[in-house]
């Protein structure tokens, strides 16, 4: 199927400086601050970094891919949600995402390179668990709204990551067993 | 002031800055990626408030102190790269006439970043710097999802105050992080009109 892009509507506010992409706000920051965020969430071991993370991610892409379909009511198949998910992932400079061998059943996800990893690599070096949080809640998110779900309806696990070691980051996608469908 | 901010903010946020095929956004030296305020804001405030559960009260402050920290080391290696990218020296440095101007540089970049608007209030150089938010997203965002704190939201900003100060007049990069400390003495979440942040040498404060 052909790739299906991500062409949202954008604006740029010169007065108050804010920039609006399929009505969310949205700011640039580096790999710096991602990756100093990614470590700050992480290393208390009393708290659960990881889900914060993921959480807060999941429900803003929800919200935005679901404003993004509501003004292209023509985008109207899942592959075909699925393309524009994969897009704005990539414009957004997260890297890329395959999405072809998962659907709303769930499936695997793959990430042949992940600005998470990248950045967490350039800055610190190899790592011995997987970090891309931010994705899994991106991926839990987008499948959420491509298939009508709530947030916390699939649950993403990240099985092997570039931070660690591995070639591709690769995401285990399934429908959550504690329901919240 | 040689420092022409909105002819800055203008080509900045004009550039086409978003992911190339391979999905990556080089720019300034730095990965840039286009990200949600709102991921930013629900993120870090929960991080605090999780942090703040379980910790007893005499270090309630490690939350921010570790959010401020994240935005000092990212401010202070992020600007360094922005300072020496090809799209500074094209754009910028023609501007510059004193090492002053830097500040105004700065400023006016992050002005063009989706961050919300930012001014210089005041520049004592090399001793401190006043800067204004009239629309942070951490303020706003903190406002809209927990209502009216008691203390400044803005531990981005915070942080990021402080890096321009030891990036300008700090030991040149990488020994220069810290010479600075800045708080955020008025919120536009703590109801102020808007958010202040005062830069000062690390012992004028103590
Ligand atoms: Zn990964
Ligand atoms: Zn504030």
């Amino acid at each position: 199927m052909d790739t299906i892009r991500f062409t949202p509507k954008v604006s740029f506010d010169k007065r108050d400086n804010q920039l609006r992409i399929a009505d969310q706000l949205m700011c640039l920051h580096c790999h710096h601050y991602n990756a100093h965020l990614l470590r700050t969430a992480e290393d208390p071991d009393y708290i659960d970094g990881p889900r914060i993370l993921a959480g807060a991610a999941e429900n803003v892409v929800a919200q935005q891919l679901a404003n993004h379909l509501r003004d292209f009511p023509d985008i109207r198949s899942s592959a075909q949600r699925l393309s524009v998910a994969a897009d704005m992932f990539r414009m957004y400079g997260f890297v890329i995402l395959d999405f072809s061998k998962a659907d709303e059943k769930g499936g695997t996800v793959t990430s042949p390179s992940s600005h998470i990893a990248l950045g967490w690599k350039v800055k610190w070096g190899p790592r011995e668990t997987p970090c891309c949080h931010f994705n899994r809640g991106f991926i839990a998110g987008a499948f959420a709204t491509i298939y009508g779900k709530s947030p916390g309806y699939f649950k993403v696990v990240e099985t092997q990551c570039i931070a660690v070691g591995a070639e591709s980051c690769v995401y285990k996608v399934e429908v959550n067993s504690n329901g919240n469908k | 002031m040689a420092i022409n901010e909105p002819a800055i903010i203008d080509a900045v946020s004009s550039m086409k800055i978003e992911g190339n095929e391979e999905g990556i956004i080089p720019a300034f030296n730095v990965l840039l990626t286009l990200m949600y305020t709102d991921f930013y804001t629900r993120m870090c405030f929960e991080f605090e408030r999780e942090v703040t559960k379980v910790l007893p009260e005499e270090i309630q402050d490690v939350g921010k102190i570790l959010l401020i920290d994240a935005a000092v080391q990212c401010g202070y290696h992020t600007f360094n790269g922005i300072m020496n990218s090809v799209e500074w020296k094209a754009l910028i440095e023609p501007m510059i006439e004193k090492v002053d101007d830097k500040i105004h540089g700065l400023t006016a970049v992050t002005n063009a970043l989706g961050w919300g608007n930012w001014q210089v209030a005041d520049l004592v150089p090399g001793q401190k710097l006043v800067l204004r938010a009239r629309n942070s997203y951490e303020s706003e965002n903190y406002l809209r999802d927990y209502g009216r704190a008691t203390e400044g939201k803005c531990y981005m900003l915070t942080g990021v105050a402080t890096s321009f100060m030891d990036l300008v007049y700090g030991k040149a990069f990488p020994d220069g992080m810290n010479t600075f400390e800045s708080k955020e003495v008025k919120c536009r979440a703590k109801g102020d009109p808007y958010c202040e942040f005062v830069s000062v040498p690390t012992t004028a404060q103590n």
